[in-house]
């Protein structure tokens, strides 16, 4: 399940931002607090948006933020900056992002069950719903156990 | 044996999520393939029978190189496997005629 990954300390809801960078700093920012990574990889993370773009809004309303593997993570790690106003990310279809759920992984393939644990909560529309209009990290706990 | 690439921008997400979803529609039909997740700056799309990938990548790709699947929401596993049916079907034919 997903609330096997996502800590209380790594979720920020209704987050008052106003650009897609300022999004995925705070999502990464969140990684190292957690100590899942070192400071570099949140700038890692804002080099892959601005050279690969707006390919990690997988899904209408869904960000997943991230940088490649390397030394700079220390453990996988899952974090959630819900969004108090949508914001475009550049993506001619999944515009705008309400869920920014940054990640990190040591290596390519040992995160797959934290990946998929999130894939199978996100494919549920209600639940993409509830999270968004969630006022805090407890409410955001209780609909990820469900 | 198909031979199958996700691409994405570092290899590690949603290379690996469309790697398990079309990996797990071709084990259900039967099909024998091996999905490898890799992304955009090291594939080589000529080893590939086809590549799934963001439309951002897709504009990067040579579309004569190889068949190339867009998906833009990564999470429509319908979509992907009405996709995958059509490539499948495809290579099969050329398959048959070669």
């Amino acid at each position: 399940m997903l609330s096997d990954w996502l800590q209380a300390s790594a979720i920020l809801p209704q987050a008052d931002l106003t650009t897609s960078e300022a999004a995925i700093q705070v999502s990464g920012h969140l990684l190292v607090r957690n100590d899942y990574a070192d400071k570099s990889y949140v700038t890692a993370m804002l080099e892959n948006y601005s050279k690969n773009g707006n390919y990690i809004v997988i899904a209408p309303g869904i960000a997943i933020p991230h940088a490649a593997p390397g030394s700079m993570v220390h453990h996988q790690g899952l974090s959630l900056v819900t969004l108090k106003h949508p914001l475009n990310f550049g993506h001619p279809l999944n515009d705008p992002v309400c869920l920014v759920f940054g990640f990190c992984a040591p290596d390519h393939e040992g995160h797959l069950d934290m990946l998929m644990d999130l894939a199978a909560l996100l494919e549920q529309p209600q639940y993409v719903t509830r999270i968004q209009n969630a006022a805090t990290k407890e409410e955001i706990l209780q609909i990820i156990s469900e | 044996m198909l031979k199958i690439a996700t691409v994405c921008g570092a290899g590690v997400g949603s290379s690996m999520m469309l790697k398990v979803f079309a990996q797990q529609i071709l084990d259900q039909k039967g099909v024998e393939a091996e999905v490898t997740a890799t992304d955009i700056s090291s594939v080589d799309p000529h080893a590939y029978d086809a590549l799934i990938t963001a439309s951002a990548f897709a504009d990067l790709l040579d579309p004569t190189a190889t068949r190339i699947i867009r998906i833009d929401n990564m999470l429509d596993k319908i979509y992907l496997k009405q996709q995958l049916e059509i490539v499948v079907a495809d290579i099969a034919g050329s398959d048959h005629n070669s």
